[in-house]
């Protein structure tokens, strides 16, 4: 069958010039990167390529960025996707075949295309997002209740990274004052663990999620960074899901995440963040003030208007103790009157005995003028004891003819206008008849 | 204890019934004393509640307690 017996290096020789002629130009090619390592001594990057369908790999083939053309390669990938180049990423390929007598069949990769890799980017972010949509988890998150006041804080971030102290500063430094708890739950914000280490930090979250008013999380940095992890299916489910409102403050300014869009709220920065959880706050003083300028208005002018009707009381009081203070002065008087009256009528009455029993007489004047003043101690005890209020609420009346007191029925006559106080309020009325 | 504990959501509900009743004029005067000292505990509790940590807050709200027991005894009097 074979004419000629060949050496390995003469076959393989053979081999590399028929590839290089039947494969002579630059090709297109997609593949997905397995594994990428620039090689420390040479400065080359070497890459092995892949093809996967359902997972498993159908085709496989090694790759090679010359030193010469790896930094504008790799600066160019990182200003359009705004990652690194690295494993798992899918990449269009400008490449040559090379062939080689030891290294085997290699292909030279000239250029790669980044805008490609955006797009199969954007198409996984899609495939996510439709997928969390069948699932139900794009609004669950907002749905959660939100608190009135967030004050304890769960955080996951970095403990070292300026994100995460801007959102603290902020929060520190409210013009208000207001105080808040905050608990690092910390994690890998960038780089291969990122994924795993934001989800167990969730986790732990989680199982303490009631002592928490929300969750944020912190990633500072501009557009060059990797926010590949925050359009990963897994994180964004654990976001939806999560029993707090989540809020994102992942800084950047491309398209929204898939955690920026199943988030409660997203946030463009930290900064923002910390601002948002400080006017929630904010807005909830000032309800608070808002309930206590009413109360201030309403129980004022509820006070004012008792106010004057004390007043008005105190004053249709004045007037009764004003008559009865009189009334009961006149009483004394007459009384006193009274009282000389009768001490001079029993003396006068008495005279005659004066002669025949000047003892008697002198013993007898003395228990007269004792029981006299007894009798005035009494009525002086009677007028103290007096509450005009207290009378005319037991339903007396008095009443007035000419602003003058009226005792009897001789001081008026058929056709007087007469007043009457009662308790509350006067009655004004005309004299019919009377008796007595 | 977990129940009776006063939340920002129980403490604006509260207020705000309370500043519906007494604007509506359902309260009594008798009452409406007892009703502003309730609402004005409740602001007091809120605003020191955002401005300290929860251990400085029970102190705040325990004292506070205990000047609403001392005026109620004053009433007593």
């Amino acid at each position: 069958m074979t004419k000629e017996t060949l050496t390995l290096k003469e076959f393989l020789g053979q081999l590399r010039e028929v590839i290089e002629l039947s494969y002579p130009l630059q090709y297109q090619v997609t593949a997905e990167i397995a594994r990428i390592n620039i090689h420390y001594q040479s400065g080359h990057c070497f890459l092995d390529l892949v093809e996967k369908e359902d997972e498993s790999v159908v085709a496989k083939a090694s790759g090679v960025i010359w030193k010469s053309r790896i930094d504008e390669i790799l600066k160019r990938f990182r200003d359009v996707v705004g990652q690194e180049l690295k494993e798992g990423m899918k990449v269009l390929l400008l490449t040559e075949v090379r062939f080689h007598e030891i290294y085997g069949l290699r292909l030279n990769i000239v250029d790669i295309d980044p805008s490609y890799t955006l797009g199969e980017f954007a198409l996984s972010r899609k495939k996510v997002l439709s997928q969390l949509e069948k699932e139900g988890l794009l609004t669950k998150n907002k749905q959660v209740p939100f608190s009135l006041v967030p004050q304890r804080i769960a955080v996951i971030s970095s403990e070292s990274s300026a994100g995460y102290e801007d959102f603290l500063n902020t929060l520190h430094n409210n013009p208000y004052g207001y105080k808040f708890s905050i608990k690092l739950f910390p994690a890998y914000m960038q780089g291969e663990q990122a994924e795993g280490s934001i989800l167990s930090a969730m986790d732990r979250a989680r199982n303490v999620a009631k002592n928490y008013d929300i969750l944020v999380i912190i990633r500072g940095g501009g557009d060059n960074v990797d926010l590949h992890c925050f359009d990963s299916y897994n994180i964004g489910k654990a976001v939806a899901c999560f029993p707090l409102p989540v809020i994102s403050g992942i800084g950047h300014t491309r398209d929204e995440t898939v955690v920026d869009i199943v988030a409660y709220k997203r946030e463009i920065s930290p900064t923002a963040t910390g601002q948002f959880v400080i006017s929630t706050v904010r807005n909830f003083e000032e309800r608070l003030d808002g309930l206590s300028n009413r109360v201030i208005s309403v129980s004022s002018t509820i006070l004012a208007e008792q106010q004057r009707q004390v007043k008005e009381t105190g004053s249709h009081l004045n007037i009764f103790t004003d008559f009865f203070l009189h009334n009961a002065e006149q009483n004394f008087t007459r009384t006193v009157v009274d009282f000389r009256t009768n001490v001079s009528k029993c003396i006068a009455s008495r005279e005659f005995f004066i002669d025949r029993m000047p003892d008697n007489l002198a013993s007898a004047l003395r228990i007269y003028v004792k029981a006299q003043i007894n009798f005035l101690e009494k009525q002086d005890d009677k007028v103290a004891l007096m509450n005009p209020v207290s009378v005319l609420k037991r339903g007396y009346s008095i009443t007035f003819k000419d602003g003058k007191v009226v005792k009897s029925a001789d001081d008026v006559k058929e056709g007087d206008k007469i007043e009457t106080q009662l308790y509350k309020g006067k009655i004004k009325s005309t004299v019919e008849g009377k008796d007595g | 204890m977990a129940e009776n504990k006063l939340t920002y959501t129980k403490a604006i509900s509260e207020l705000e019934e309370i500043v519906k009743e007494i604007e509506n004029e359902d309260v009594e005067v008798d009452n409406l004393l007892e009703k502003v000292k309730r609402a004005s505990f409740l602001i007091k509790y809120c605003k020191e509640k955002l401005r300290n940590t929860e251990e400085e807050v029970k102190k705040v709200l325990s004292s506070l307690e205990e000047d609403k027991k001392a005026s109620s005894k004053d009433e007593d009097v």
